[in-house]
């Protein structure tokens, strides 16, 4: 735990980072068939940037605001075409990660040359036409199959406008909308701005205690838990629907004490459906392509997929207390 | 030097040691003589140089060798491409032998039945030896499979019996459904039929047997009748030498009815499964393998001693000058055509075996009987009185093989009556005397029950396979077929129970003729179970889509055949189903997916709407034909009884004429400079002028297919003018004219090309990166092909990432695409077939797109040398990882240039957080907005990886998870190992 806490480093960003409103997103991705994120055939829109900074996030690329240098080891056919135009000589086969990050600039120079694309620039800017063009070609298979278009990240609520814009787009090509939220954010922009033209929200409440969130995520959860409730009781008019959702992370959020308390807290405001999305350890793969150590010891439990017995005792107990959990 | 003289040296003395065995042993000499005396032959050895020349002259029970020379008089060839060929071939194993021939480094030159005689005559001295070399390889590959399962993660041993366990009620919703209930049948299984289990365990436990029957009465009768002639040396007319052999073979042919089987008949003598052989198309071609075919690792067959003693002294060297691939070479005087199709690296003739592939008109034999079609064929000839010697001499013909038929049923039914008596079981003494009833009244009258229909259903399949070589003949839509009898049946029944009941007993006797269609194999030799490996004869059927006018055609039986599917899981029948969006219900949809999940790979789903629209382009076909389409061999489209296709009339490589544009007119694999001088790679200044340099030299290739299929066709008219198939085929009776010869109301020919995608993977990179982009030159790019990229890994990346491939969801690459299918279609619907039809195009591969990936260079596209194209038309699994692009890519393809249809295939994994419903929802999801989008047909198979690792491993598990390969479906564990691999690296999309 101690090593685990050293890579932490948490960062002490104030809850003001959810009055934030930025412009214009990078986009990280758009996946063309999701079954994982929300009904049916979906498209994901991947936004780069957001407020929290959790341990365990599935998408490391998807942290910061900025782009950043992506390379893969395994695509790499090492031509040295990246050396030779790197103004900062920030590559070599001697470092550790292959690129030296303090020296680089970010002038994605080496992108440009590199023919393997091992060398990746992640975060793209993209015009909302752009998008709705990307996913726009999928329709038929949305409407077959109850499917649309996802927006998560990072935190599309970091881009307010811009994902006001995008929704309402969707929604104009009839296109179901589905929004994945850390729940971070202004509840009047998003009441006004988000919540007009998106048909789904998936909400993660991943701790009740702040403090346990603020030590895991980054940031305390009061807006967050707060910004939820309100939520709910909008969406009782039922123009949207509202379904939170829960990692489990071995002995982090899956802490029976965690657990009562999301359980109680679902109780008393009359929530009767969760998601829990079980520990999938894929994304420590990602850690040296962002040019970051993989810090886990060998042995960590984050390190497996989780243990099925146990995922099935908390759907359980959820279940016990009112709350129908499935899995994501 | 040393090692090339000791190979041709060893090779002399091989070859003076086996003469020496054979000219001292006089059992072994008496091999040498058949029934229509010494069997004398001079089979050659050379090297393409010619720096060796050895033969062996076999004659009048001696053999002799000559070295350094090949008398002018040899019949057969063998010829290595180069000397170390030769040594090569002295230490290969079965796997290199075969991938040798497939690169052309080994090839029979002249009479490929002779070579198959010396063949035999070897294994005689060592076909213990090849027996033991094909088990060490099997225990090789075992050991290399249990190494790769090793590293899969969690196969799904279970994965048949969870999802039995799972199956869904359906709901009655389609107008066509009158009794079912629950149309999904779920409350039945296989348990519930204790016979069609015990035949099924059968099927899966007992080897085919090869046959000798229809060789030795087919050689009988023309050593007793003449062949070429008549005894009296009069020429024979074709139709009523055909008939006439064909009575005799079913008036003197085993009348067999299988153990408590409930439909009379059999392909061959073995009643579980048999090998036809027929002699003249393919069964000469195991001639070399009768005392190995036991023990080889593929497609193993049991053959006794006597049948190999018939095959070997009475029916082989009857037919190794009459054999059909004999005939092509020998008949014309320009061979080339043959001689392109012999190398193996670009052209498939299937028409070299048969024109059948197709759906002949049993319906009208149900509906008929045969003495209706025999009444017909009499008005017609009473009300032409001008009838030339042609017709009349045709519907002769006919009306002896419609008697060959019913004389078949008559010695059916006396069996049947002789063993009822001789039966101790009550219940099954019954059966018999009701099997024995029913033959009394059918073929040869209308059929008025269900199991009457079924039972001339089967007899005019045998009789067709038997007319034929038994390949590749469709059944057609049996749910049209047989739902009048179904529903006359059921109305007879008064209480709820006895209409359950026989519901239940009409699935028993689906069942059964399932079972009945799974029972013969071609047997064929070792170097086409490469080809076609674990192919079936594809006895084709379909369900569903609309009827001739257009309205909604699922009924009961379209349930009831598919739940023969779903708890047989068998081969064959190769079962496909029709959908007509917006017609067909989505309860029948999602059955199909359901029995898709269930078996792991069958039914074939094709959207009708293409297919009608493709078929429509035709000028004068109408549209209530078009309706009743039904595919056949795969999954070309055909309209049954009315139609001869020879859909695979000619399948080939289109990767060949473009390696052979990159090349000048040459090909590397094939070692051969045999195409137009289009050009060197440094002349080409645009990509337009490559372009036509690709398109020339296809034309060139399609040019000799062309002449090569008109030899053929000539050939069939003499050897095989089919009067039954004719008979039962619209448009024949009247016009006086065989199949051959044109008869049939419809006629086109079909092609089928292999490694499209590979093609347009490769012109993108040359348009884009080469003369678009110019990230490098067209010479570069060719250097880094010839040397399979390596040193060339920066030009292997680009073509990697910086050119689209089709299947990404680039609009050029889509035309590209287009432009290729429209280039191939432009050319071949506009090519005389010389019955007065065209030749349709479509995509499909069989197991071709692995093996000829196996022995061709680097592409330009990326893809490696010796790695598999993809099937039929499915997209590089690198193209995307999102399905969606696929299927539209695919989708966007022009169905006018796939009118002898694709094979798309899609390979699925299911996610365990999803019920067994959300699985057969997701596939019903993919489906519909897939033929929303136009896409014509679609595939699966729905096995994750690590299972089919397992399976490779472990085929004990899985003996009956069929895959679909492209376009035939099989037992994934009975497959050549490259397929196997082939299967394993296709993309696979999670659901």
């Amino acid at each position: 735990m101690n090593q685990r806490n050293l890579e932490l480093k948490i960062s002490k960003r104030m809850d003001m980072v959810s009055k934030m409103s930025f412009k214009q997103p990078l986009i990280i991705d758009i996946e063309g068939n999701s079954r994982d994120d929300g009904p049916g055939i979906r498209s994901v829109v991947f936004f780069k940037g957001c407020p929290l900074n959790c341990l365990w996030c599935h998408n490391p690329e998807s942290k910061k605001m900025e782009a950043e240098l992506w390379w893969d080891r395994e695509k790499c056919v090492a031509c040295g075409e990246c050396m030779k135009v790197c103004p900062e000589g920030a590559i070599s086969r001697d470092n550790l990660f292959f690129i030296d990050r303090n020296i680089c600039k970010r002038c994605f120079k080496c992108v440009e040359v590199c023919p393997s694309k091992a060398l990746r620039c992640v975060g793209q800017e993209m015009s909302v036409d752009e998008i709705v063009r990307k996913v726009v070609r999928y329709k038929k298979f949305f409407d077959t199959s109850g499917g649309g278009v996802t927006l998560s990240g990072g935190e599309p609520t970091l881009f307010m406008e811009f994902t006001s814009t995008l929704l309402k787009r969707l929604r104009d090509e009839g296109i179901h909308t589905l929004l994945e939220t850390a729940g971070l954010f202004d509840f009047k922009q998003f009441e006004s701005l988000v919540l007009p033209y998106v048909d789904m929200i998936f909400f993660d409440i991943k701790f009740i205690d702040s403090s346990e969130h603020e030590r895991y995520c980054g940031v305390k959860n009061e807006r967050v838990l707060h910004n939820f409730i309100l939520l709910h009781n909008k969406s009782q008019c039922g123009h949207f629907e509202l379904l939170p959702r829960t990692p489990l992370i071995p002995e982090i959020t899956d802490t029976k004490k965690n657990i009562q308390a999301t359980a109680d807290f679902y109780h008393k405001h009359q929530i009767k459906k969760t998601t829990l999305l079980p520990n999938n350890p894929a994304w420590i793969n990602k850690l040296e392509m962002l040019g970051k150590k993989d810090i886990f010891d060998n042995k960590d439990p984050i390190r497996k997929f989780y243990d099925q017995e146990k995922e099935k005792k908390i759907k359980e107990y959820f279940s016990r207390h009112g709350v129908e959990a499935s899995f994501g | 030097m040393k090692t090339k003289l000791s190979a041709k040296k060893e090779m002399y003395e091989l070859l003076q040691s086996v003469a020496q065995t054979f000219n001292s042993t006089p059992s072994l000499q008496e091999e040498l003589k058949g029934t229509q005396g010494w069997i004398n032959a001079t089979v050659g050895i050379r090297t393409g140089d010619n720096q060796v020349q050895q033969a062996v002259i076999i004659k009048d029970g001696k053999i002799s060798v000559i070295q350094d020379s090949i008398p002018k008089d040899a019949g057969a060839t063998l010829v290595f491409a180069t000397e170390k060929d030769l040594a090569d071939y002295q230490k290969a194993n079965v796997d290199d032998v075969c991938r040798m021939i497939l690169a052309s480094r080994i090839r029979v030159d002249g009479n490929q039945a002779l070579y198959g005689y010396f063949n035999y005559l070897v294994s005689l001295l060592f076909g213990q030896d090849d027996i033991k070399a094909a088990k060490s390889q099997a225990e090789e590959h075992q050991k290399e499979n249990l190494k790769l399962a090793e590293k899969a993660g969690k196969p799904d041993r279970q994965i048949r019996n969870e999802r039995i366990a799972g199956r869904l009620k359906g709901k009655k919703v389609d107008p066509g459904v009158g009794w079912l209930d629950d149309p999904y049948m779920a409350k039945y299984s296989l348990d519930d039929f204790p016979r069609l289990k015990q035949f099924k365990d059968d099927h899966h436990n007992t080897l085919p047997e090869v046959s000798a029957e229809q060789g030795k009465l087919l050689t009988d009768f023309h050593i007793e009748h003449g062949y070429e002639t008549k005894k009296d040396g009069t020429p024979w007319d074709p139709n009523l030498r055909m008939a006439k052999a064909f009575h005799y073979l079913m008036a003197n042919r085993e009348p067999v009815i299988r153990p408590n089987g409930l439909i009379a008949g059999t392909m061959t003598p073995n009643p579980i499964c048999g090998s036809v052989t027929q002699p003249y198309t393919i069964g000469w071609s195991i001639w070399g393998e009768l005392k190995t075919i036991h023990g080889r690792e593929l497609d193993p067959y049991n053959i006794t001693n006597e049948t190999i003693e018939t095959l070997h002294k009475h029916v082989f060297p009857f037919w190794m000058n009459r054999n059909i691939h004999q005939l092509w070479i020998d008949k014309f005087d320009y061979p080339f055509p043959a001689q392109i199709n012999d190398r193996l690296f670009c052209l498939n003739l299937w028409s070299l075996v048969s024109l059948h592939p197709g759906c002949p008109g049993f319906e009208k034999a149900v509906k008929m009987g045969i003495k209706g079609i025999r009444e017909e064929i009499d008005r017609e000839l009473n009300s032409d009185p001008k009838a030339d010697p042609e017709k009349k001499n045709t519907l002769e013909a006919m009306k002896i093989s419609l008697d060959a038929v019913s004389v078949y049923a008559k010695n059916l039914a006396q069996q049947a009556g002789k063993e009822a008596k001789m039966e101790t079981d009550p219940r099954r003494r019954k059966e018999l005397e009701h099997i024995h009833d029913i033959l009394l009244r059918v073929p040869d009258n209308p059929a008025q029950t269900l199991e009457e229909a079924v039972q001339t259903l089967w007899i005019m399949f045998i009789a067709i396979g038997l007319e034929g070589m038994d390949d590749d003949v469709a059944f057609g839509r049996m749910d049209q077929i047989l739902q009048p009898y179904f529903e006359a049946d059921i109305k007879k029944k008064s209480s709820q129970k006895d209409k359950e009941d026989y519901i239940k007993y009409a699935l028993e006797v689906v069942g059964c003729l399932f079972m009945r269609i799974t029972s013969h194999r071609i047997g064929a030799p070792t170097i086409a179970s490469w080809q076609n490996s674990g192919a079936p004869p594809t006895s084709t059927t379909i369900v569903g889509g609309v009827t001739p006018d257009g309205k909604d055609a699922v009924n009961d039986m379209s349930y009831i055949v598919l739940k023969a599917a779903e708890i047989l899981s068998l081969n064959d029948p190769n079962m496909h189903a029709r959908f007509m969006p917006g017609v067909n219900s989505e309860t029948y949809l999602k059955r199909l997916c359901e029995v898709n999940y269930i078996t792991c790979g069958t039914p074939g789903i094709h959207n009708d709407e293409a297919v009608i629209k493709a078929l429509s382009q035709n000028d004068g076909w109408a549209i209530e034909d078009i309706r009743d389409w039904t595919p056949t061999g795969c999954v070309e489209p055909v309209l049954p009884g009315k139609h001869l296709a020879c859909t695979g009339d000619i399948d080939s490589n289109l990767m060949a004429p473009f390696t052979m544009a990159l090349n000048n007119g040459y090909h590397p694999v094939a070692m051969w400079d045999f195409g137009p001088k289009t050009g060197k790679i440094e002349d080409f200044k645009t990509f337009e002028e490559f372009y036509n340099a690709f398109k020339a030299q296809f034309e060139f290739i399609y040019g000799q297919a062309f002449i090569g299929s008109l030899q053929l066709l000539k050939i069939h008219q003499q050897v095989m003018p089919s009067p039954l198939y004719s008979a039962i085929t619209e448009g024949c009776i009247e016009k006086g004219r065989g199949i051959t010869r044109g008869g049939a109301k419809y006629n086109s020919s079909g092609a089928s090309l292999i490694a499209l995608s590979d093609v347009i993977d490769s012109l993108m990179v040359i348009k884009k990166l080469v003369f678009d982009e110019e990230k490098f030159s067209f010479k570069e790019l060719k250097e880094a092909i010839d040397n399979n990229f390596e040193g060339y890994s920066k030009i292997h990346a680009l073509t990697a990432t910086a050119a689209p491939k089709f299947g990404s969801g680039d609009q050029e690459t889509v035309d590209m695409a287009n432009r290729v299918t429209r280039m191939v279609a432009d050319l071949l619907h506009n090519q005389d077939n010389g019955r007065g039809g065209n030749y349709s195009t479509g995509y499909r591969s069989n197991n071709n797109h692995t093996v000829y990936g196996r022995v061709s260079g680097a592409s330009p596209s990326g893809r490696l040398a010796g790695s598999p194209f993809t099937p039929g038309l499915t997209p590089n699994p690198s193209a995307s990882k999102n399905i969606l692009d696929n299927l539209l890519d695919v989708a966007k393809l022009d169905p006018e240039t796939l009118d002898n249809n694709i094979a798309f295939n899609v390979r699925l994994s299911f996610s365990k957080k999803n019920t067994y419903e959300q699985n057969i929802d997701n596939v019903a999801d993919i489906v519909n907005a897939y033929f929303d989008h136009g896409g014509m047909q679609i595939q699966f198979i729905m096995v994750d990886a690590d299972t089919l690792k397992d399976a490779m491993a472990h085929p004990e598990y899985y003996r009956d998870v069929v895959v679909r390969v492209s376009g035939y479906t099989g037992y994934y564990v009975q497959m050549q190992r490259d397929l196997q691999l082939e299967i394993l690296g296709r993309s696979e999309f999670g659901v």
